[in-house]
């Protein structure tokens, strides 16, 4: 069984948001509402540099969706079974079994799980799964101008990545889940720790 | 930590839930103590009005927890994942202990029907009925004890430990039952007085029977009075426990949860304490004491109904502060 996942390059990355916009286009969802987001993850200070104070900051952009967990935590803790991964790991709901119970919502390290109030139900990236089967790539893929994303087997996005991780600052640990995600870290950092600077927006 | 204004379905259906099995279990106590000391006539006298208070308070339950979720025409689709989902399992239990208790009640029921009627019932069915009874008492105890364990797990799952750590500690289960032992005695006390009042209002019950019924209250006010006092003190242990947790855990959540419950969430958390000892410490030394005296039993009635209101009031507080603990959005640990 295959196993899809993204990749996203962070210092490619320009936090345009065209994945979002892609993304949100292709699921018809309202605005809000959103399957991808990118996170702004910023941080620094003031040195001194000889008599003067100058700023050193950095700033870097995180576009995170749902991962497609290997061992999804969501998957185990619906009650009514609408929660499934297909033979190519891509992790499903079926909205017509969905009650909208919001237990995925709280299982999910990252969010993934969208509740829509009209509806009753809980929806999430699906991966694009209806272009991917018709020989196409997911729309935030294709939408990105700066190509920062890619997609397909995770094990030979690992192959072409052997530096891509998912420890990426501010994605929470992934403890046992295996998320399908990797990225490749943003430079600018260094070994310093940003915050999350669109919280509201997200 | 958020304000959890969403979340008074299952605030409501958690309440309720539990306090039915309380009641249900604490029932089946006080049924069995009025067997061994008097009779199975004075033990069905004492309980079974209380028992058919249940029954609506579970479809109250129900109607309550559709209104969190989307769908609640999908209701049965609930039950599909009982192999690994703790909440389908909660609500196959919720059902299950609706329907089994649901079905005792109907048996015990009959034991208010007069002599005569009774007899209308053939001999070989009378004689199974009470076996029947207590076999369904015995399921409908042991299935609503899985409901309560379920509602904790839901939250308690080591599934969700990572995300919801303001759940992941003993705490939780620990404040499910310590609610439905706390909830469950003390209406029971509530339905026993006002089914006394009902019995001595009534003139065709005999002084003599009256007098038992009125010593059977005493007794078993004085045992709620001191579950209340045991099971306060369970909480009283746990919360400082948790709260240390909270401290010494690394997560950025229980920081910011712990200083909710100092800032916006603070008057909430003093209330909550604050009616829960008042309830069921204070008050409940008071109605031991009262109860072992045949004086001021209008005090003491009012003392056991004043026990419950508070206990109530600071556990759906209680209630509210446990989903003001869920964390919302989490994408990152900050």
């Amino acid at each position: 069984m295959a196993q899809y996942g993204f990749y996203v390059d962070l210092n490619a990355c320009i936090g345009c948001k065209a994945c979002q916009m892609a993304c949100k286009d292709r699921a018809g969802n309202e605005p809000g509402m959103n399957w991808r987001r990118v996170l702004e993850v910023g941080g620094g200070d003031w040195q001194k540099v000889g008599q003067a104070w100058v700023p050193d900051v950095f700033a870097y952009f995180v576009p995170t969706a749902c991962h497609h967990c290997s061992n999804p935590p969501c998957l185990p803790v619906c009650p009514t079974a609408a929660i499934s991964k297909d033979s190519n790991g891509i992790v499903k709901i079926d909205v017509e079994q969905c009650i909208g119970c919001h237990y995925c919502e709280w299982a999910c390290l990252w969010g993934a799980p969208v509740f829509y109030e009209e509806q009753g139900i809980v929806n999430k990236c699906d991966f694009c799964k209806d272009i991917v089967d018709a020989g196409g790539s997911p729309a935030c893929v294709e939408a990105c101008p700066m190509r920062a994303m890619e997609w397909g087997d995770v094990e030979e996005l690992r192959a072409r990545h052997p530096e891509a991780t998912f420890q990426i600052v501010p994605l929470a640990d992934p403890q046992d889940f295996q998320p399908n995600a990797l990225y490749k870290a943003n430079t600018a950092a260094g070994e310093r720790v940003g915050t999350i600077l669109n919280q509201e927006e997200i | 930590m958020n304000y959890p204004d969403n979340e008074w379905s299952l605030i409501i259906f958690n309440i309720i839930g539990d306090l039915s099995v309380g009641a249900f279990i604490a029932l089946g106590l006080a049924h069995f103590y009025a067997v061994r000391k008097h009779s199975t006539q004075q033990a069905d006298l004492l309980s079974t009005r209380a028992l058919l208070v249940i029954g609506p308070l579970l479809v109250l339950g129900m109607l309550a927890v559709f209104g969190h979720v989307g769908n609640p025409e999908r209701a049965f689709n609930m039950l599909s994942n009982v192999d690994t989902s703790w909440l389908a399992r909660e609500v196959a239990a919720y059902g299950a202990f609706l329907v089994i208790g649901g079905a005792f009640a109907i048996l015990q029921a009959l034991t208010l029907l007069s002599p005569e009627r009774q007899k209308q019932i053939d001999q070989a069915t009378r004689g199974l009925l009470p076996k029947v009874r207590i076999l369904l008492a015995w399921i409908a105890a042991l299935v609503g004890i899985f409901f309560v364990l379920s509602a904790a797990m839901i939250y308690y799952d080591p599934r969700l430990a990572s995300r919801q750590t303001g759940w992941a500690h003993i705490y939780t289960p620990i404040l499910f039952f310590v609610d439905t032992g706390l909830l469950g005695s003390l209406v029971l006390g509530v339905g026993f007085v006002a089914n006394y009042l009902w019995l001595r209002g009534r003139k065709q019950i005999e002084p003599a029977s009256l007098a038992i019924q009125e010593a059977l209250l005493r007794d078993v006010i004085k045992g709620v009075s001191f579950a209340s006092i045991g099971l306060i003190g369970v909480l009283f242990v746990a919360i400082p426990i948790y709260l240390v947790y909270l401290g010494a855990n690394p997560n950025p959540l229980n920081a910011q949860i712990l200083l909710m419950l100092s800032t916006d969430f603070a008057l909430h958390w003093f209330l909550r304490l604050f009616l829960a000892f008042t309830g069921a410490g204070v008050l409940a030394v008071f109605i031991a004491y009262l109860s072992e005296r045949s004086q001021r039993q209008r005090l003491l009635y009012l003392m056991v109904v004043l026990a419950f209101v508070c206990v109530l009031a600071g556990e759906v507080i209680g209630r509210y502060l446990f989903y003001a603990r869920n964390a919302t959005l989490m994408i990152g640990g900050m």
